[in-house]
Formats: C-alpha cells, structure tokens, sequence
C-alpha cells in the first residue's frame, strides 16, 4: 500500500495576516450576575488510582466505562460501581475511596477581596486578575469555605478566563519547548542569532508560573 | 469604461449561488455553507456537500467531495482529505480550503492535469472543522474576546469553556510532560487553557467525527491539516523530535516541494520548526 502522505502547513496568511489581537475585558459588571450556586455534596462515592500514563488512563476509561473522570497529574479520580471496582483492583491498581469535595471543581470569579494570598492559603488556584475579581479554580470544599468567608462567587463569562499577550524571549529550542510545555498559547517563534522570541497568549496563571521558572515574561498592554 | 460598468452590474445581477466566491471578505459560518453550497450548484458533476459529522453544539461538520461520479463511493480511487479551521479563530484558513476547493473545480475543465486528479482521486475538503468555535469567533457584540477563540465550545467540567481540537486525537494524546511545578493544583485549572487538551482522547465530537469520516477511506493518500499564521510547514512527528516517522524522507521531499512552491508565488519561505505538541491531527493520521 501507498505510503500515505501526511503533511501541514501552519500558516497560510501570507496575503492577509491577522494576527491576534487580545481586546481589554468586557465591560459587564460584577454586580449584575447572580452569585454561583455550588452543588449540594456529592453522595456518590469517589475512587482514585494513582497513574499518570494518558494512554492508560484512556485505555481504563474506555474499557471499564468508567465515568465521572478526573485527571489530575500523577492520578485519576472516577465513579465506580462494584463490578467496575471489582477489576480495577484485579488489574492490580490500588484504589482509594476519596470524598468528592475534595475532588470536584469549578472555575468561578471572585469579587476582589483582602489579597491573593488569603485566597491561596484555602488552596485557591489564581488563573486571572481582573480589574474587580480573580477568576479561580477551586474544589467545592474550598469555595464553601469562601463563601462562608464572605466572598461573593460569581459565574465565569463565556469568553473566560482571558489571556494576556505576552512575549518570551529564551536562547535555545530547548527553552522554547520548556515555555510550551506550560500550554501557552503560542502564535510564533522567531528565531535570531541565537535568541528564540517567543509571541502567544498566556493567563496569568501560567505566567506566574514562567516567571517563577526564571522565564522573563513581557505582558503587552 | 463601458466594459467595466457593464461587468459590475453583471456581477450584480448574478446570484451569490452562482458566482465566484468572493475572497474579499472573510464569511462567517453561514458564508462559509453558502460559498460550499455554490460550489456544488456551478459544479455539480464533480462536487458535492456531505456532512460527516455534528458538533458538540449541533452544527453539522461539512466536507466538500471532488471527485468525477461523485455521488458514487469509489473506494478504489486514492483520497485526499484536507481540514481547516479546527482553530477557531483562524478564519483565513477556511477561505484557504475555500479557494483551494474552487480552484480545483475551476480548473477541471480546462487543465488537464487537474482533470486527470479530480478523475483518479477523492478529493475531501472540509472548510471548517470547529464549527461551533468559529461561530464563536463571529458574535460580535455578545463577547469582546471571542474573535481570538481557538477550542471547540465544550461546557468542561469546571465551568470553563472549549478543548482544543488539534491536542485532541487520540495519538500521543498529552503526551508532552507538564512540568514538575504543575504539579497540584493545575489539573483543575488546565481546562482554561487554550491548548486544552480535554478528559480524553478523542473526547470530543468534532475530532470523533473526522477520526470516523477517516476510517471509511481505505485508500487514504494524503492529508493535509490547514492553521495560520505564522508561516510554517510542520509535518510529523509533532510530539517528539527524538525519532523520525516512518516515511520521513517522503514527508521531507514534500515538506520541501510544498515550501518552495509557497515560495515561488508569495515570495514566503516558509520555516519548518515551532515547538513539540501532541494529540494533534497530523500525528494521528500519520501514525
């Protein structure tokens, strides 16, 4: 059989570039969205095995049927009735029962508040700072703990969380990999005498998290 | 003079079914279906609108067939499938595999070239591949960062929206390691990113529908996955750099004839390197 050619061009605006342009956020303000309702504690039980092997994790979803499937790095979490246990434990995995709310999450905004820290201290994930709220992931049990705090939880619009612009400028292909593997949304790579500029898209989240790597993150405006 | 203005109200009186597809624009989605629509209605011998699949929003994933007896399966004649736009925002490519697909039409009358390949092959041009994303991408007024959308409009399990269909195939899907400091937390918030992977492979119905269409070509020659815009030509692997695919100096002789033939008409080299990704659609076809 004929080899079969698989090719790709990325890039095909050579008569017309439109290159990304990220608009400010929108004007909505917080005050005029209802707050998040949390869903009441989950009574089905939760297991989780330990894996961080994607093919794995597909194969053992795909033919234990299992559902309510959460990856997290280094293990998954998933609903299981005694059948499904049953093999999971016969295919030598160890599995632990877990409590939901410690599992499941949301991406919700916060109404700014006291500081970034106080909200990192309960095991919030900060994904993006807008001007009047953060825009978090956290487990249910901890946005009930904020909310009993006092803060207001509201939902997320449907274009966030929003990234910034950013330019990355690193020395080797090495390093351009080091950036991707944060899930920047990259739009291009130029590469001169030695110096790979790097031009995407990236939340604050995972600028953060460059910068805390050594990377130097230029955020446009 | 005369001739001009005589051509300009031809052009309109002639009915948008029937007249070239106008380049001067980009279309929104219902442009998009009405310029595949008046492909199939000036070429209707050799064109034909087919839709392989639905969207996770329920819009139908459309696929252009050129082929001579295009009504009729020819799995004996190689296939060429070409797909654009599974990111969102990428409109030009859609208008690419728009052009691409008239030109082919065009040309099949006088050219004989072409004739002979539109005769001996099935030819699949799928314009948008992520039509609730592009849609999306034209709403205007009801969301001010949706001109930039790349993923799909999955609901995810936090409350975010979109996967990213090109990290969605079930190859080497997520293969490319986050890094230690991700550890925690991150998995929850990786749903916001734009290179979103989603739950699984092929988790989403976009990248299902084309992986089944694929399936039903036994005889499947080429393929070719259209993005802009940074100039690239990137062919597999896309998740490693550390070994060659089989077939690697086929691929190298067409990555070369396809840059310099880029070259020679837009004056553009086009560069052959970004950075590794996995889950993409080249990668899974290939392999």
């Amino acid at each position: 059989m004929s080899k079969l050619a698989v090719v790709v061009i990325a890039g095909l605006a050579v008569l017309a570039c439109r290159g990304p342009q990220i608009p400010p956020p929108p004007s909505t303000t917080p005050e005029t969205l209802p707050a998040v309702v949390l869903p009441e504690p989950s009574r089905t039980p939760r297991y989780s095995i330990a894996t961080a092997d994607p093919d794995e994790i597909a194969l053992l979803t795909q033919q234990l049927k299992l559902t309510g499937v959460t990856a997290t790095p280094g293990a998954i979490y998933f609903e299981a009735d005694a059948g499904q246990l049953s093999r999971v434990k016969e295919l030598g995995y160890q599995v632990t029962q877990v409590d939901p709310e410690v599992v499941d999450y949301r991406i919700v905004r916060v109404r700014r508040r006291g500081s970034e820290e106080e909200l990192r201290a309960q095991g919030i994930t900060i994904i993006a700072r807008e001007k009047t709220y953060w825009i978090v992931s956290g487990k249910l049990g901890q946005l009930r703990r904020l909310v009993a705090d006092g803060y207001l939880l509201q939902p997320i619009a449907p274009d966030e969380p929003r990234p910034r612009l950013v330019r990355i400028v690193v020395t080797s292909q090495d390093d351009v990999q080091r950036v991707a593997n944060y899930q920047i949304d990259i739009f291009t790579v130029a590469d001169s005498a030695g110096r790979f500029t790097i031009n995407g898209a990236a939340l604050d989240m995972q600028i953060d998290r460059l910068r805390a790597a050594g990377f130097t993150v230029v955020q446009h405006p | 003079m005369r001739t001009t203005v005589i051509a300009t109200l031809l052009g309109m009186l002639a009915s948008p079914l029937t007249a070239q597809i106008d380049f001067t624009h980009f279309k929104n989605m219902t442009d998009v279906t009405a310029a595949m629509t008046n492909i199939q209605t000036r070429f209707p011998a050799i064109a034909r609108v087919q839709t392989i699949g639905t969207s996770i929003d329920g819009n139908p994933i459309q696929a252009i067939k050129i082929s001579d007896n295009v009504a009729t399966s020819e799995p004996s004649e190689g296939a060429v499938v070409l797909i654009a736009t599974q990111h969102a925002r990428e409109w030009l490519a859609a208008e690419t595999a728009l052009f691409v697909a008239e030109k082919i039409c065009e040309q099949y009358g006088p050219n004989a070239e072409v004739h002979a390949d539109v005769d001996r092959l099935e030819i699949y041009i799928i314009p948008v591949a992520n039509p609730d994303g592009y849609i999306f991408t034209w709403l205007d007024g009801i969301n001010q960062n949706g001109t930039e959308w790349r993923k799909n409009r999955r609901h995810n399990a936090g409350g975010s929206f979109g996967v990213d269909l090109n990290r969605n195939w079930g190859f080497q899907w997520a293969a490319v390691p986050a890094p230690a400091d991700m550890n925690g937390s991150y998995g929850d918030a990786n749903e916001t990113s734009w290179t979103f992977y989603g739950t699984g492979p092929f988790s989403e119905p976009e990248t299902q529908a084309m992986r089944d269409f694929l399936a039903t070509l036994p005889n499947l020659k080429a393929f070719e996955d259209i993005h802009t815009f940074s100039e690239l030509y990137l062919a597999p692997w896309r998740y490693t750099s550390l070994e060659l695919p089989p077939g690697s100096q086929t691929l190298e002789a067409l990555a070369n004839r396809q840059v310099a033939a880029t070259a020679a008409v837009h004056g553009h080299t086009y560069t052959r390197n970004l950075y590794r990704s996995s889950g993409g659609a080249i990668d899974y076809v290939w392999n």
